[in-house]
């Protein structure tokens, strides 16, 4: 039997002792059972007795100190591990708490998320306010939303074919709104450009569009077939519609003995339409539109001194005051269109085809009308590229 | 009647629970079940700590220092089950080793030089306790560290062989050789003042 062996069966035999004893068993009584291991057992465990006798001789602090920082860890841990409230994260934030404010991220998030969701619903609502507006009609909230959209659309029309599509396209919606109104049996005042096709007794038709006239409808200008008019009328359910003034924004087309000569008789230099002068001689006093819309006159070369066939109607209830009519502006609110069919119906007048370009040039040096301002644009996009090209 | 009923002891029965209910609800951080994980386990420690420890006051801190180590283990889920006492002498162990190794140890008062005997022996056998008691210290502090510990831990705290060996991250098996060996070296160290010697003097 080698020593470890031996030392290996001490160890186990004292554990044995040492488990009656912690049992309550007497020292003397173990030795006794011992037998031969008694000699070397006898002061081990007298040792372990001994020792644990020190127990009552060790002084120690008191436990308060000791109890008060546990329960206060405790009361830490257990507010760290609360599902904290949906603004804490804010809360550490605005504290500058920075160890709980990084673990706040799940609030970060959040407020990330909610940025994009604001932007979506704004997206969405603006969306939405632009589709209400499209089918808005005159008199509600969104229809200014509406004419907001169309001036901004115009604007933003860089082809003139373009432009006049989108005129064209918003003055049928013009019409179709009135019809609606109309159907919706609503009192309203409606605003519109046409083309005056046939003046009867006491109603217009534009465009189809059948408009009474009563005395006290506005009139600004010789009404005549064929002129680009701008009104303002009241929707008369159930299917009239009132005139409260009526703009000529351009006259009609002139008389075809006048226009079809391209031999210009000696006449025809002696019509001399200097602009804001004879032109102006030759229109009925002019009253003032209850529209914003600059009321234009064009001075073109048509204009004949002879009277027209048509039907003239001159307003009896025109009060205003001279002063306050619009004498000859530079024409500065025709589209280019229509000054350019002006133009090509009189080329026979090189005279004042000359003027007219002339005008044009003179615009466009202006930078007052809408076309100019697109020549702006495409210069500062010009300009705009040659930089990113410089560098 | 109400001064009659509040004579009445109250029996807490979180202080009576074993100690596997108690650090489960201590783990949930519960202020009672913590009251009485530090009643049930403070004096040990605090024993434990003194015994390598110079002053009253670090013993204090480092005994709370057990607590707040003892308390996020329970948290962090650390394995204690096989010998909660075992497992708490070890943090205690951890805690003073890492206490000597920031101190790089500073000025001890020896705890053989402040033993006060108990009992109710008469004054010349007091005082032979009590030189004994210190004797006894004196001969603990001269054993290797880890017999300090078995000492320490199975005999004044009357921990088993398990908690022991866990507590000191052993088997059982070299516990119980160095129980043995511990109390072997006591045995030498102590023999020129035998307990006889106690009944000797004061038969004479």
């Amino acid at each position: 039997m080698s020593n470890g062996e031996q030392n290996y069966n001490q160890d186990d035999r004292l554990e044995e002792a040492l488990a009656l004893l912690a049992a309550g068993a007497p020292v003397v009584d173990i030795l006794a059972e011992a037998g031969s291991d008694r000699s070397w057992l006898e002061p081990l465990l007298k040792m372990a007795v001994e020792a644990g006798d020190l127990r009552q001789s060790i002084p120690i602090p008191p436990p308060q100190a000791s109890l008060e920082r546990l329960l206060a860890h405790g009361a830490q841990l257990a507010t760290a591990a609360a599902p904290a409230p949906w603004y804490s994260g804010l809360w550490n934030l605005w504290r500058g708490n920075r160890r709980f404010a990084l673990s706040g991220s799940l609030v970060m998030f959040l407020l990330s998320l909610g940025l994009v969701l604001t932007f979506l619903a704004g997206g969405l609502l603006g969306g939405g306010i632009v589709l209400a507006a499209e089918a808005s009609l005159p008199g509600q909230p969104l229809y200014q939303v509406k004419q907001l959209g169309e001036a901004i659309r115009l604007a933003w029309a860089a082809d003139p074919m373009e432009r006049a599509y989108l005129v064209e396209h918003f003055n049928e919606q013009r019409r179709q709104e009135i019809e609606r109104l109309l159907a919706r049996g609503d009192r309203v005042e409606v605003q519109f450009t046409g083309r005056l096709e046939a003046i009867e007794a006491g109603a217009l038709l534009i465009d189809d569009l059948a408009v009474q006239l009563d005395p006290q409808t506005e009139l600004s200008g010789q009404l005549q077939a064929g002129a680009q008019v701008r009104i303002a009328a009241i929707t008369q359910p159930p299917d009239k519609l009132l005139a409260v003034s009526v703009t000529i924004l351009e006259p009609g087309p002139p008389e075809p003995t006048s226009t079809l000569t391209p031999t210009a008789t000696p006449t025809a230099p002696t019509v001399t339409p200097v602009r804001g002068s004879t032109s102006d001689t030759i229109q009925l006093p002019p009253t003032p539109t209850p529209t914003a819309t600059p009321t234009v006159v064009e001075p073109t070369a048509t204009a004949i001194p002879t009277p027209t066939p048509e039907p003239v109607i001159v307003p009896s209830t025109a009060t205003a005051s001279p002063t306050e009519a619009v004498v000859g502006p530079p024409p500065t609110g025709v589209p280019d269109d229509a000054e350019n069919e002006t133009e090509n119906e009189h080329e026979a007048e090189n005279e004042n085809e000359n003027e007219n370009e002339n005008e044009n040039e003179d615009h466009s040096g202006s930078g007052s009308s809408g076309s100019d301002d697109r020549n702006d644009n495409r210069d500062d996009n010009s300009g705009s590229g040659g930089s990113d090209d410089d560098e | 009647m109400r001064n009659f009923l509040a004579l009445i002891p109250t029996i807490n029965p979180i202080m009576t629970m074993n100690d596997d209910e108690l650090f489960n609800r201590a783990k949930q951080l519960e202020p009672a079940a913590l009251r009485a994980l530090h009643q049930r386990f403070y004096e040990p420690v605090a024993r434990y700590i003194r015994f390598k420890v110079a002053d009253g006051q670090t013993v204090e801190d480092l005994s709370g220092e057990v607590f707040v180590r003892v308390l996020e283990g329970l948290r962090r889920g650390q394995a204690w089950r096989d010998s909660p006492q075992g497992w708490v002498m070890g943090i205690a162990r951890h805690v003073v080793t890492d206490h000597y190794r920031r101190r790089e140890r500073a000025v001890e008062v020896k705890l053989s030089d402040e033993l006060v005997a108990n009992g109710v022996a008469s004054p010349p056998q007091q005082a032979w306790l009590n030189e004994r008691k210190r004797r006894l210290v004196q001969a603990i502090e001269q054993l290797t560290e880890e017999q300090r510990e078995v000492i320490l831990m199975r005999f004044i705290e009357g921990i088993n062989i398990e908690g022991v060996a866990k507590a000191l991250n052993k088997t059982p098996g070299a516990v119980k050789g160095l129980q043995y060996r511990a109390l072997q070296a006591l045995a030498e160290l102590m023999q020129d003042l035998p307990m006889d010697h106690l009944l000797g003097v004061e038969e004479s």
